[in-house]
């Protein structure tokens, strides 16, 4: 560990990744909560694989067409909020069904950014940098993003909470109480979206969707309240974060890869310790 | 004077992608009611419920709650869906399930404000839990987690209160409890319940509908003890003598299970 001490002290491309982590956590942790709670981890999926669409086609825009000024986390952005409009529509009005809809994004978001990397220079390294993430791509820029997403991601979540928690839990009981259940659980999309492109430089969009859910899902075994569970998935999901990122300079492995490993392993040990806490809970007279 | 007329049901029928769930279903209740909507599984129960609170929109006729479409009354209806419905390990405590209930009627944005919360803990306090707000609800038992269910629902402020297979699953004692409950609720409140057991139903309602497919209303008549005694040994149930009203009464043979009433 003093070893990752003094390197974040003399690579600024460590404390970039740092900063990025624990500014991910944030929302991840947050709005991971709603997407494990509603069950909505295989929209999630969908949501994290359709943004390579989106880093593609700035990324091109960026490189080939000169347009300096556009970011890849940019395009990210755009597509992972298209993507959520899509599946909130289908959601609420459309006639196809919904897995369809979910699996045609996932695939068609991930052929669309595969095609644009192909046709920009470089194509090789950068996708499989967005595929599964790179922490060097980390740049001031981002950092600044990803506190704008965190400022908007919390900002709604205290707004509209009552209605959020009602449609996560009832949304049928919620739709009769006069909530726009389809705005709201497009508003929710949108934020999944959102949280997931903070988390696509680290981790990739093949892996994103382990870090929003599991921290939420062992949170969740040990908390009574959604609030506590958002609280303690945005904790867990710094420590391990930051975990990830020192256990892999350590041992010069790759740092999504890592992370994704370290997330899964808390998992399984917290539902270990919940289960045999349970059963000792059921053996009590 | 007669009560005044809070649901009107006029030849309302309904299909999902399938054969007719309902049809030709015409009923009135009124204000003080209790009613009880009975029949075997499949039958409509459950559809018609949801078509009177507004969530589902009928195909055929015409249903009116406080003179209006129930989307519109939906606010003045306390619901109570069938618990199987939701997730039960979902992180969430008793209080801020009832507190739910204050949708429409109180804060829209930000924190709940404490004319809300009063509304939520009188509420508990009303179906006899005034001590549970911060238990996790998968902490309670089944009975208690229905009267949360009924708190939220008693926290919309109703006027007509609907309440789906409210005590499905429980123990015959608890579910006595559970009717006893809703008996001194009926005092202030209009109430509409859907339950598959007539036996214990028929203690407590003004009125029994009975559906399958169509509707037909039952008159409630005390069986003598010794028919009693005979179906039920000493346990003490209210038999429920079926006068249908054969104008709605197409196809109209059912079957209420083991246990429960008598059809005379």
């Amino acid at each position: 560990m003093t070893e990752f001490i003094q390197a974040l002290e003399a690579f600024p491309f460590l404390r970039l990744a740092l900063g990025a982590g624990l500014l991910a956590s944030v929302s991840c942790g947050v709005v991971g909560t709603f997407v494990v709670t509603r069950r909505m981890t295989v929209v999630a999926g969908s949501l994290a694989h359709s943004v390579l669409g989106g880093i593609g086609a700035a990324h091109y825009l960026h490189v080939v067409r000169g347009w300096t000024w556009l970011h890849p986390l940019h395009g990210a952005l755009f597509a992972a909020l298209l993507a959520a409009m899509i599946i909130g529509w289908v959601r609420d009005r459309g006639r196809e069904r919904e897995d369809t809809v979910i699996s045609a994004l996932w695939a068609v978001g991930m052929a669309t950014g595969v095609l644009f990397l192909f046709r920009t220079p470089g194509y090789q390294a950068d996708l499989m940098t967005y595929l599964f993430g790179n922490i060097v791509v980390v740049d001031p820029g981002e950092l600044r993003l990803l506190v704008g997403v965190d400022v908007i991601v919390l900002a709604v979540v205290v707004a509209f909470w009552n209605p959020l928690l009602a449609v996560s839990y009832d949304e049928e009981f919620a739709r009769l109480r006069g909530v726009n259940v389809p705005a709201v659980t497009t508003l929710l999309l949108a934020l999944t979206g959102l949280a997931i492109v903070t988390l696509v430089a680290m981790v990739g969009v093949v892996m994103v969707i382990a870090l929003v859910t599991l921290p939420a899902a062992t949170a969740g075994r040990f908390t009574r309240r959604l609030s506590h569970t958002m609280v303690a998935a945005v904790i867990l999901t710094a420590l391990l974060t930051t975990g990830g990122l020192a256990l892999s300079f350590q041992a010069d492995l790759p740092t999504g890869a890592t992370t994704i490993m370290l997330t899964a392993s808390v998992y399984a040990l917290a539902h270990l310790v919940s289960a045999g806490r349970d059963r000792v809970r059921r053996r009590r007279p | 004077m007669s009560a005044p007329c809070i649901v009107r049901a006029d030849a309302l029928g309904h299909a999902y992608d399938g054969p007719s769930v309902l049809q030709d279903v015409t009923f009135e209740l009124c204000e003080g009611d209790f009613a009880a909507v009975v029949g075997p599984n499949g039958g409509g129960k459950s559809t018609l419920a949801r078509i009177i609170v507004g969530l589902i929109t009928p195909r055929r006729g015409r249903v009116e709650v406080f003179g209006s479409s129930p989307r519109r009354a939906s606010l003045d209806i306390g619901y109570m869906p069938q618990h199987t419905s939701l997730d039960p390990l979902f992180p969430i405590t008793a209080g801020e399930v009832v507190l739910m209930g204050r949708l429409g009627r109180g804060s829209r944005l930000g924190p709940w404000g404490s004319r809300d919360r009063d509304v939520a803990t009188a509420a508990l306090r009303d179906v006899g839990l005034p001590d549970i707000a911060e238990r996790r609800l998968d902490e309670l038992s089944g009975g208690q987690r229905r009267r949360v269910l009924l708190a939220r629902a008693l926290a919309t402020e109703p006027r007509l209160l609907v309440l789906d297979e409210p005590t499905a699953g429980l123990d015959p004692s608890v579910q006595d409890e559970f009717y006893a409950l809703l008996r001194e609720l009926n005092r202030n409140l209009t109430i509409l319940m859907v339950s598959h057991d007539t036996s214990l139903v028929s203690r407590s309602v003004t009125r029994v509908f009975c559906v399958n497919g169509t509707l037909a209303e039952h008159c409630l008549t005390e069986v003598p003890d010794d028919w009693r005694e005979l179906f039920y040994g000493p346990r003490q149930v209210r038999l429920v003598r079926h006068d249908h009203d054969h104008t709605h009464d197409h196809d109209h043979g059912h079957d209420h299970g083991a246990g429960s009433s008598s059809h005379d």
